[in-house]
């Protein structure tokens, strides 16, 4: 059981790595959700084992922040003038009147998800405060560049 | 006859303007309001100003922390009404609500009067907070009073010339402003009404998350309850969190309290826009309470499209 919880997070990590990957340079709007969707389910990974529901893996713990550190290293670049006004995404118009703060918050995404794999939690207590400073993260920018429609 | 018509029409111009007059009449507290406030206990007073949300629009935009508690208002509100500029209400006496009583403070919260006796507009929720108890709102006021006095002159509000005469707001009132419980069916359970005391009164969701009459410039939409629709200020739409598919239907009470407190939906989404303060006002609540709210989101009826 725990072999294949693992075996399944590790694929679901590749293929979500694989997706961004290859939609890179495609379609921007695409290529961001794939990236936010492969951040979610690190998250989801990383907070499954901290509580207890899913059994600590220190393997699956930094592949989910090696993940999030590799989107956050590129996510700025994803956003061209004009692709604020497709159909379906929630990118804020905020994003360009504030490039700079952007990709402020961008790099600090990349900056605490470095600091936690160079930690490299060893256990589920551990995964604590790297939760909180990492997870920090995805509310601080979504508060400001995210619009919902 | 002419002269008798000009006369006749006269009068009644005269009387319909007396009638408009004694129907917007600001109102004072009422004998029962008045009775029910008691001497206030600060301390209790902070959970409900967790409750209340005060610090979301009268503290600078996006503050964290003890900064939310720094009430010196002037956050812009961008409604298709015009612009709103929130006031002071921390405890300086020259430019905030440290000269008030609490009766003057019950009146804003409760009628929409300030103390000189205007109306307020409703983009301050009394129409939520005139279901708040008046230990709540005593305890809220001596807390508010133990914050830190900010010095800052209030703003006018930028609104087209018919939106600026307050007067007009007596009628919203009339037709809008209605203390008694909007979900009456919920049942007795103790859970639920306190749910449905946070959510309906000092938690004032319904003013975002559901729909208003009158093209969006009247009251809460009651038969479309937390259905959701466009932002009453700001960008994109405010969602449907009410049971139905497109709503929360798909969340466990447990998911939704979780998320009240952490931020994060079921699938790692993360809270995002106004509701990331809001968020983090409910995260300072009791566990208890964020369940309670929880239960009353799963009780009421669902809204589709």
């Amino acid at each position: 059981m725990k072999k294949l919880v693992i075996a399944s997070i590790l694929t679901a990590t590749l293929t979500a790595g694989a997706a961004l990957a290859a939609s890179h340079g495609a379609d921007p709007v695409a290529t961001r959700k794939n990236g936010m969707q492969g951040v979610g389910l690190a998250m989801g990974t990383l907070a499954g084992m901290a509580k207890g529901e899913v059994p600590f893996n220190d393997k699956s713990a930094l592949a989910a922040l090696k993940l999030m550190n590799y989107v956050a290293s590129t996510f700025d670049q994803h956003f061209p003038e004009g692709s604020d006004m497709a159909a379906n995404t929630t990118a804020s118009p905020k994003i360009w009147e504030d490039m700079d703060g952007f990709k402020a918050a961008v790099a600090k995404l990349q900056m605490d998800t470095a600091a936690a794999i160079e930690a490299a939690p060893a256990s589920a207590e551990a995964l604590g405060p790297i939760l909180g400073s990492v997870g920090g993260n995805c509310k601080s920018c979504h508060e400001a560049f995210r619009v919902k429609n | 006859m002419i002269r008798k018509l000009l006369a006749a029409a006269l009068l009644l111009g005269v009387a319909a303007l007396a009638i408009f007059w004694w129907l917007t009449i600001p109102a004072t507290l009422s004998e029962q309001q008045r009775a029910s406030l008691v001497e206030g206990d600060a301390a209790a007073g902070e959970a409900v100003f967790w409750a209340g949300g005060c610090g979301s629009c009268h503290a600078e935009k996006s503050a964290k922390g003890d900064a939310k508690k720094l009430l010196g208002g002037g956050h812009r509100l961008d409604t298709p009404a015009g612009v709103f500029v929130t006031p002071n209400i921390s405890p300086d006496p020259e430019t905030g609500i440290g000269s008030w009583s609490l009766e003057d403070f019950a009146n804003a919260m409760w009628n929409g009067v300030s103390p000189g006796g205007r109306h307020y507009y409703p983009s301050f929720p009394y129409a939520s907070y005139i279901r708040m108890t008046g230990e709540d709102l005593s305890n809220l006021f001596a807390y508010l009073k133990t914050l830190e006095p900010v010095s800052r002159a209030n703003e006018p509000h930028e609104l087209p010339l018919p939106l600026k005469l307050h007067r007009g707001i007596g009628l919203w009132k009339l037709a809008f402003l209605d203390g008694a419980p909007v979900m009456t069916d919920i049942g007795e359970e103790e859970t639920l009404l306190r749910g449905r005391y946070l959510v309906e009164g000092p938690g004032h969701c319904g003013e975002c998350h559901t729909p208003r009459t009158v093209f969006g410039f009247g009251g809460m939409d009651k038969s479309r309850w937390l259905g959701g629709g466009a932002a009453p200020e700001g960008d994109g739409k405010i969602p449907n969190i009410t049971p139905h598919e497109k709503g929360l239907g798909g969340w466990s009470a447990g998911e939704i309290a979780g998320y009240l407190e952490s931020g994060f939906t079921p699938e790692f989404d993360s809270v995002g826009g106004s509701m990331v303060s809001v968020q983090e006002n409910m995260a300072k609540l009791t566990k208890e309470d964020r369940a309670a709210i929880a239960a009353y989101l799963k009780a009421i009826p669902a809204v589709g499209d």
